[in-house]
């Protein structure tokens, strides 16, 4: 009898119960089914004049506090594993170049496709499947923009730096900027916040093309170094609201030299920026920053009236510094644009909701002869 | 000495917390239910901010006026001529803080009203301190 108890409890404890979380219909549906193009379906004919009214006044059921799941993501992301024509089975670092990738593939030396897989449960998984996909990346395609939460008026804000053809470094163009706009390779330098890409590696289950992640961790007070105490408290008080880790989704345009990103799930904004590199008619090179956003939640919108809108000013002020300095050779010769503020009227939409269809910029010619003055910080 | 710097430096954050107040209800104006008035985030968030960045400003006013007065009271010999000359550095200081540059997107921290406003409580709630500790 006690062999028997001992039996059943060994054979229950066989098979625990597995926890499926990102593996939805909804997951796979967001790599096997086509794209759903957005439709806008006209209102019903049944709703009357003052009805349809009440239903594009802005948000007045308010959300206080900000709306979204956060990204906690603590997944061990293995490496993928393949076996070479050599014989032997080696680790492959999903941040491989692609022209590498490319090489070791017209000279045959590269890993047999089918036998890379990603180690997880049992023997793993190919990781041309969801399920062999980098787990943090799979996580992240499952957070949704977040467009309802939309609070407040939209404000469109613009900062830049330009630089005179004469001051760029060598071998420096748009095409050099907008690499190093791509994966914010310069954002974290002496900045007030960081942030992690998270893009699949050449050999990974790609996203669509030119879409990536990004996830932005602010610096708090509880960071030992003692720089920037004043925009670290202004950080850590934000905290009582928001998370420390907010997450949105690029979308690129290297025709352009233009990188979009949409704000998910609990930003504390709602809306998009870019980031965009080129020329100007009289040859100075223009990196600037746009942004159209409202808040997400009531708190939010009154926070950042109160203070936290000069953090993101900051925050893309010194990243502009950083593309400014490494552009120009280090001389830091290139002018500095002050930021412009624009409020849009109470209840329009935000003119960027489709981030793949945000005008590419026109520059224009300049009105008078005068090249704009260098400033050295 | 203690209870005056006190009582100065908590002037100046009540000021700033009310301040703030007043930028909420503001804000709160457009919205057709008052139930947000009794959510407690619309009102924590606003004490946070409204205190946090007026202890610098507060205590800018109430060490300036602790060292002036006695100094100047030191140098006249006269409490009055004191009282009135500190009042007069209060209030140049903030008149300096009030038309100090204010951008147009300047957040309520940064408006020289705020500013000038913990100032001023502070100052002039420390200088009534040490009014009243020289009457007694």
């Amino acid at each position: 009898m006690k062999r028997q108890g001992k039996g059943r409890h060994n054979f229950s404890g066989l098979r625990p119960r597995r926890k499926l979380r990102f593996e939805t219909l909804e997951s796979r549906e967001l790599f096997y089914a086509p794209p759903m193009p957005s439709i806008d379906l006209p209102p019903p004919p049944s709703l009357s004049p003052p009805v349809l009214e009440k239903l594009n006044r802005p948000h007045h059921d308010l959300n206080l506090l900000p709306q979204g799941s956060p990204f906690n993501s603590t997944r061990y992301t293995p490496n993928p594993i393949g076996l070479f024509p050599n014989g032997s089975t080696q680790v492959i670092s999903p941040e491989i170049s692609p022209r590498v990738v490319e090489l070791l593939e017209q000279n045959e030396a590269g890993p047999v496709k089918s036998t890379i897989h990603r180690t997880g449960v049992g023997l793993g998984a190919p990781i041309d499947t969801l399920a062999g996909m980098d787990p943090k990346i799979r996580e992240l395609t499952t957070m949704k923009e977040n467009w309802g939460e939309a609070y407040g008026e939209v404000t469109r804000c613009l900062q830049r730096i330009e630089i005179a053809p004469e001051n760029l470094g060598s071998n420096v163009n748009t095409d050099t900027i907008y690499e190093w706009l791509e994966d914010f390779r310069l954002f974290n330098k002496n900045n007030i916040a960081t942030t992690e890409v998270y893009k699949p590696g050449p050999l990974d289950f790609p996203l669509p093309e030119e879409e990536s992640y990004a996830v932005f961790t602010v610096h708090t007070l509880d960071i030992s170094d003692r720089d920037d105490p004043y925009w670290k408290m202004l950080n850590t008080l934000q905290l009582i609201i928001n998370d420390k880790d907010i997450v949105v989704k690029l979308y690129g345009n290297p025709e352009h030299h233009q990188l979009a990103a949409v704000t998910l799930e609990n930003h504390m904004l709602v809306g998009v920026r870019v980031w965009r590199t080129y020329e100007t008619h009289a040859g100075w090179l223009r990196i600037e920053t746009e942004a159209h956003e409202q808040r997400n939640g009531f708190i939010n919108n009154l926070a950042a009236e109160m203070a936290a809108r000069s953090v993101m000013e900051e925050v893309w002020r010194r990243y502009l510094i950083n593309l400014g300095n490494a552009a120009t050779g280090g001389t830091g010769r290139y002018a500095k644009r002050p930021a412009q503020w624009f409020h849009y009227p109470k209840g329009q939409e935000n003119p960027w909701r489709n981030p793949k269809s945000i005008p590419t910029p026109i520059p224009i010619p300049p009105s008078f002869d005068f090249r704009s003055p260098q400033t050295t910080p | 000495m203690f209870l005056t710097f006190a009582s100065g430096l908590l002037a100046g954050v009540l000021s700033g917390i009310l301040f703030a107040f007043a930028f909420t209800w503001d804000a709160i104006g457009e919205f057709e239910s008052g139930s947000v008035l009794l959510t407690a985030m619309t009102w924590i968030v606003p004490t946070i901010y409204g205190s946090v960045f007026a202890v610098g400003y507060a205590f800018l006013a109430t060490s300036g006026v602790t060292i002036i007065f006695p100094l100047v009271s030191w140098i006249t010999r006269q409490p009055t001529v004191a009282h009135a000359l500190t009042t007069c550095f209060v209030l140049s200081a903030v008149f300096y803080l009030w038309q100090s540059p204010t951008t147009p997107h300047a957040t309520m921290i940064e408006f020289g009203s705020y500013k000038g406003c913990c100032f001023l409580s502070a100052g002039l709630v420390t200088q009534t301190s040490f009014w009243n500790s020289g009457k007694s």
